[in-house]
């Protein structure tokens, strides 16, 4: 599980190892199989570090990125998709009521 | 607020909708005719189609046809139906791909990206037939603004640009070119695609249907039933300007977004400017989101300052719909502008979750027969601008 992020995120590995994630439609697949108490550590791990970890990622092109950059990089989109079920709905994917997100599909990207 | 922009010189007006056409299978038939049948559909943008031989199949159920299109080495783009002169088999397999021709996989025929017929294996034995003079059958196609549309009608009683009217240079200037393919979501519908089409025109629901979401980026105390800023009539087309509120109160991780974003990204105030395409947010107004263009019949052309978004709406019958929602951006700057677009893909999915969470429900009690007619608000004008033209294209008989 070690050696994932840049040295200075090493207390993020292990949150690393479930949401380091290339694509969109992985990110949002992770977080329907989540629950809200693992969206909120998520959140709540990653929001005071957001900041300095978009700074440090800045310094850099998408092209000079090493294997721990971009792995830092897909665990703040992760960040991403705990943020709104957390700040919006406050449960792990949407109240009842809403459009399936079984039935809501994700056209494949590629990422970085 | 409420202002509007009359091209037609009409008034501002509410009214009542009927329900035949949401529920009614024979309007259907006939709207699959007369409609889809005639009116110019987008179906690609050109980027999708960058080199000569790059081709695409598309499924579009309403007219009962596969349609592919391909850049010829004239690079011209052509619109087949995607079907074998000799026995009807379907001629491209793949989805899109890159071919000097087309190969029926059945007994070889070959066709060119033209769609004229180059190889007609054992030919003598077809005495009766010219291969120089046969080709694949044709759909009209052309290219406005880099989106590729078709029209079913060979010989279509309007062109491109007749068709699209006022729209035409309502975007000039604006940097499609520049933007990319930033997310696709796509859904099959329980509902007549009317009804989806109608959900995603209006934004009287915002403040309610978006309570724990976008209501307060869109409405806001000075604004409190979100109001459009503006409104125009094009034809059959039309356009509306959506208010933002400028003392919305960003999400923590809404704030990281807007900060770290290169250009104002959703839901965010765009930020209008002069040079921006005219009619694009044609008033200039300062509160202000993004537009919604409803390009007749399925087509929603929707661009705020820097991004812009499409919906398709495919009817698969009177009662199911594909659904489809396209986000285009300029390529993320920088790692803290990928994250701040993520951040509109993932607002925006759920936003878009509750967009479809009433349509369904919604068709299924229409289809009780309990209500004949709708009561449609002067905010909710645009769905009546979009009955009164569908019904007057159900007027004209063949």
């Amino acid at each position: 599980m070690s050696g994932l992020l840049p040295p200075a995120y090493a207390d993020l590995e292990v949150l690393a190892a479930e949401w380091s994630l290339p694509t969109e439609s992985q990110r949002a697949e992770r977080h329907l199989i989540a629950g809200y108490d693992e969206l909120k550590v998520l959140y709540r791990t990653l929001l005071p570090r957001m900041p300095a970890l978009l700074d440090d990622l800045n310094q850099k092109e998408f092209k000079e990125f090493d294997e721990g950059e971009r792995r830092l990089l897909w665990l703040a989109l992760s960040f991403v998709e705990a943020a709104v079920a957390v700040e919006r709905f406050q449960c792990s994917d949407m109240p009842p009521g809403a459009f399936e997100a079984e039935r809501f599909h994700i056209g494949e990207k590629a990422g970085i | 607020m409420g202002k509007v922009d009359f091209a037609t010189g009409a008034p501002l007006r509410s009214g009542t909708a009927p329900v035949r056409p949401y529920i009614d299978a024979d309007y259907y038939e006939t709207e699959r005719e007369r409609v889809f049948g005639r009116c110019w559909l987008n179906l690609a943008r050109e980027e999708e189609l960058a080199k000569s031989g790059d081709y695409l199949v598309k499924d579009l159920e309403v007219l009962k046809t596969q349609v592919l299109l391909v850049r010829g080495d004239d690079l011209q783009i052509r619109a087949f139906h995607n079907v074998c002169l000799h026995r009807g088999n379907r001629l491209a397999r793949d989805r899109c791909g890159n071919s000097r021709g087309f190969m029926c996989n059945f007994h070889g025929w070959v066709y060119d990206t033209k769609g004229q017929l180059r190889e007609l294996p054992d030919r003598d034995q077809f005495p009766h037939l010219d291969p120089e003079t046969i080709a694949l059958k044709s759909l009209a196609c052309r290219v406005w603004n880099g989106f590729v549309f078709v029209n079913a009608d060979p010989e279509p009683s309007k062109s491109l640009v007749e068709f699209l009217g006022d729209m035409n240079g309502a975007f000039d200037g604006f940097p499609f070119a520049d933007m990319q393919l930033t997310a696709f979501y796509h859904a099959e519908v329980n509902a007549n695609w009317k009804l989806v089409g109608d959900a995603l025109q209006e934004a009287y629901h915002a403040p309610i249907l978006h309570r724990q979401t976008v209501a307060d980026a869109v409405a806001g105390p000075d604004n409190p039933h979100c109001h459009l800023a503006s409104m125009r009539l094009h034809g059959d087309h039309h356009g509306l300007s959506v208010h933002g509120n400028l003392h919305h109160q960003p999400t923590p991780i809404e704030q990281i977004a807007f900060d770290y974003s290169a250009s104002p990204i959703y839901p965010a105030p765009a930020a209008p400017s002069d040079s921006q395409a005219p009619g694009v947010n044609p008033r200039r107004e300062k509160a202000w989101i993004f537009d919604i263009n409803v390009l007749f019949p399925n087509f929603h052309l929707d661009p705020s300052g820097t991004w812009y978004g499409t919906y398709h709406l495919w009817p698969l019958a009177v009662d199911r719909t594909r659904w489809e929602f396209r986000i285009y951006m300029s390529p993320p700057k920088n790692a803290g502008d990928m994250v701040a677009q993520e951040y509109t893909k993932v607002f925006g999915r759920f936003v878009q979750r509750e967009d479809l969470s009433t349509v369904e429900a919604t068709h299924e009690m229409l289809r009780s027969g309990a209500l004949t007619e709708l009561h449609l608000s002067a905010q909710e004008m645009p769905l009546l601008h979009s009955l009164e033209v569908l019904e007057a294209y159900m007027q004209k008989p063949s």
